[in-house]
């Protein structure tokens, strides 16, 4: 599950887009993605700006295996996902890819410490190196503690402020260690002490090795990445 | 999965309440029909491998109802020519015969049997039917201040009970019958033509007769190998003029009254039964639908279809195992008190709820909740299973 600064070589090719097309028909075809390509090898903190609405998301989820391209080749970790079975895809996304979605996406009736320990036992299914349940307790309330919501661990998450939320989440992507961290709006609804907090606890992820995706409509954590990107029109346009 | 279902269901307490309450309502009655239905079918066959007599003879009276002697405690004041007997004894295919004498207790004070209630008296050194209960009560004969009571008889001074102004000792209590005989009590016959001549308010209420030349039903053995139909036929040729009873017709003609009582409950259930299940069909739908982006969030940190499936199949094995135990409990409950009132009111046998009938009700009632939570929750748990995960997280989503 974890993948320390060992087991991943720097230039470690983690994620490929190869001409990458994607339409939507909603009554009009929109097509937010026209033929993109993006490397992003280990160590890697790929920071994609655009308005809102341009497609930043689809970008995301069809890197997550939650979408399929209409046409090009997407490929995480050297596996092509068109190639895989939903079960595979289930087990990568799971153990190589960390989610945090724009929008609330908590488990309702779990308290917060309970979102993360549920996390953590799904992915536990798939290791071999199985967590204990006082690895699990240690590891939840430490990132509760790092997200500032420790003394929130037995609340619900309708009980909490949506920054609040927002932080759960980012716990919940983090805590798995996973190797590609693909980013939606992670600051949104964050004052600018926890916004900062959360690029900063998203750092040491490409730092170790792995990789860091993140989308935004500001530039709020942009200084932070290696790499930047404008998305405009169906093609991502690189920023110096 | 088991323990998130769990707290799903506990912590969406307003949403599962519904759910819970629609499935004990079904279970719970399904729970009384069957305990009522099955209760009511034990005892009519009970009724007939307790009643011992293949043929009943009653006077030929208008008034007279086959039902009412066999099933009914109510006083029965009914009486023939004793020379019947006689006759009776006579016909071919008769192996046993022993008359029987009905008077009744009446309206009286303290200490006393305070209600009308039947008396039979019976022919020790004949009877057929009562000497098994006798038997079973260690006693070879009954003495003039003893008597038998029903089950249901109870004894009013200790192990006494005044009668018409005399006190017997109750020498023995009969066990269940699910007939009229609960409700009876059983003298010897010399006591009973005393009692019919001597008590002057008795007098009253009895017909003009003499004790001493009457009998009331004559209960017929036939003999082994004989058909009870042909001894019957034999009956009616010997121009008796008495009222002749098959005492297995009457089970029959009660039997398939009971089963078309039977199939019209079971009709009505099955058709609450689909109702519900549609009703839990569209409930675990909706709730499914609510929570189709948490199913999309599950399969997106690793939960596979199988997870989504058995998550929404859990919650309802929980939700309905819940309904049933409460269901059931609450069918036990309710039945018992609707066949207490039925077996003063009813002319049908009907006996006490056994903890074996309670336990078989319980079990059925886990079989209708699985098959209950089961049917409702397959359609929604392989709909949500089907979903992609990408389009109900991404529903207003997509930039």
């Amino acid at each position: 599950m974890t993948a320390g600064p060992d087991a991943i070589k720097a230039n470690h090719l983690l994620c490929e887009l190869k001409n990458v097309v994607k339409t939507y028909k909603n009554g009009e075809i929109v097509r937010p993605l026209d033929g993109v390509s993006l490397r992003c090898e280990a160590g890697d903190f790929i920071f994609i700006k655009g308005p809102s609405g341009i497609g930043k998301s689809t970008l995301l989820y069809l890197v997550g295996g939650l979408l399929q391209a209409d046409s090009g080749e997407i490929l995480v970790d050297a596996t092509n996902l068109k190639s895989i079975s939903d079960y595979d895809l289930t087990i990568l996304r799971a153990t190589k890819i960390g989610f945090i979605f724009q929008e609330t996406s908590l488990f309702q009736a779990l308290t917060v410490g309970e979102n993360l320990t549920f996390t953590l036992k799904i992915i536990n299914q798939y290791t071999k190196n199985k967590l204990s349940k006082a690895d699990i307790n240690e590891k939840v309330a430490a990132y509760l503690e790092k997200l500032g919501i420790a003394d929130r661990q037995d609340f619900l998450p309708h009980q909490l402020s949506v920054g609040q939320r927002r932080r759960l989440m980012v716990a919940r992507a983090l805590i798995t260690e996973p190797r590609l961290v693909l980013a939606d709006e992670p600051t949104n609804d964050l004052d600018d002490f926890w916004a900062n907090k959360v690029i900063e606890l998203l750092q040491p992820v490409s730092v170790r090795g792995g990789a860091v995706m993140m989308v935004a409509h500001n530039m709020l954590g942009a200084e932070r990445g290696n790499r930047r990107y404008t998305l405009n029109h169906g093609a991502l346009t690189p920023q110096h | 999965m088991w323990k998130f279902a769990w707290k799903n269901i506990s912590r969406r307490k307003g949403q599962s309440f519904l759910t819970i309450l629609i499935t004990s309502l079904t279970v719970m009655v399904f729970v009384m029909i069957f305990a009522f239905y099955t209760n009511f079918q034990q005892g009519v066959i009970l009724s007939q491998e307790r009643l011992g007599a293949d043929i009943l003879i009653l006077p030929n009276e208008a008034s007279t109802d086959a039902y009412t002697a066999l099933y009914t405690a109510k006083p029965n004041n009914i009486y023939m020519p004793a020379e019947i007997l006689d006759a009776i004894k006579k016909v071919e295919g008769v192996a046993l015969a022993s008359p029987q004498l009905f008077i009744q207790t009446l309206n009286a004070g303290c200490c006393a049997v305070d209600s009308e209630t039947r008396i039979v008296a019976f022919d020790m050194d004949t009877d057929f039917v009562l000497q098994p209960w006798l038997a079973e009560a260690n006693l070879d004969s009954l003495a003039d201040d003893q008597i038998i009571i029903g089950c249901n008889v109870p004894a009013y001074l200790g192990n006494r009970v005044g009668i018409l102004g005399d006190v017997f000792r109750i020498a023995g209590t009969m066990s269940p019958t699910g007939t009229g005989m609960d409700e009876t009590f059983f003298m010897n016959m010399d006591v009973a033509k005393r009692l019919a001549a001597t008590n002057e308010n008795l007098k009253e209420v009895l017909p003009d007769i003499d004790p001493q030349a009457v009998y009331s039903a004559i209960l017929i053995k036939v003999q082994d190998g004989c058909n009870v139909a042909d001894v019957v036929a034999n009956i009616e040729k010997a121009d008796l003029n008495v009222s002749i009873v098959a005492t297995d017709k009457v089970v029959t003609n009660m039997k398939t009254q009971m089963s078309m009582i039977g199939q019209i409950m079971i009709g009505l259930w099955f058709l609450l039964l689909m109702v519900t299940v549609l009703a839990l069909i569209g409930r675990f739908t909706a709730l499914a639908q609510v929570r189709q982006k948490e199913m999309g969030i599950l399969r997106a940190i690793g939960g596979q279809k199988s997870d989504v499936f058995k998550l929404i199949l859990f919650e309802a094995c929980l939700l309905a195992g819940i309904g049933e135990l409460m269901g059931s409990i609450l069918g036990i409950y309710a039945v018992a008190p609707l066949i207490n009132w039925l077996q003063q009111g009813f002319t049908f046998s009907i006996l006490a709820l056994t903890p074996g009938l309670i336990a078989q009700s319980l079990l059925l009632g886990i079989g209708i909740a699985i098959l209950l939570g089961g049917l409702a929750a397959l359609y929604p748990a392989g709909k949500s299973a089907r979903l992609d995960p990408q389009e109900v997280i991404m529903k207003g989503e997509i930039e």
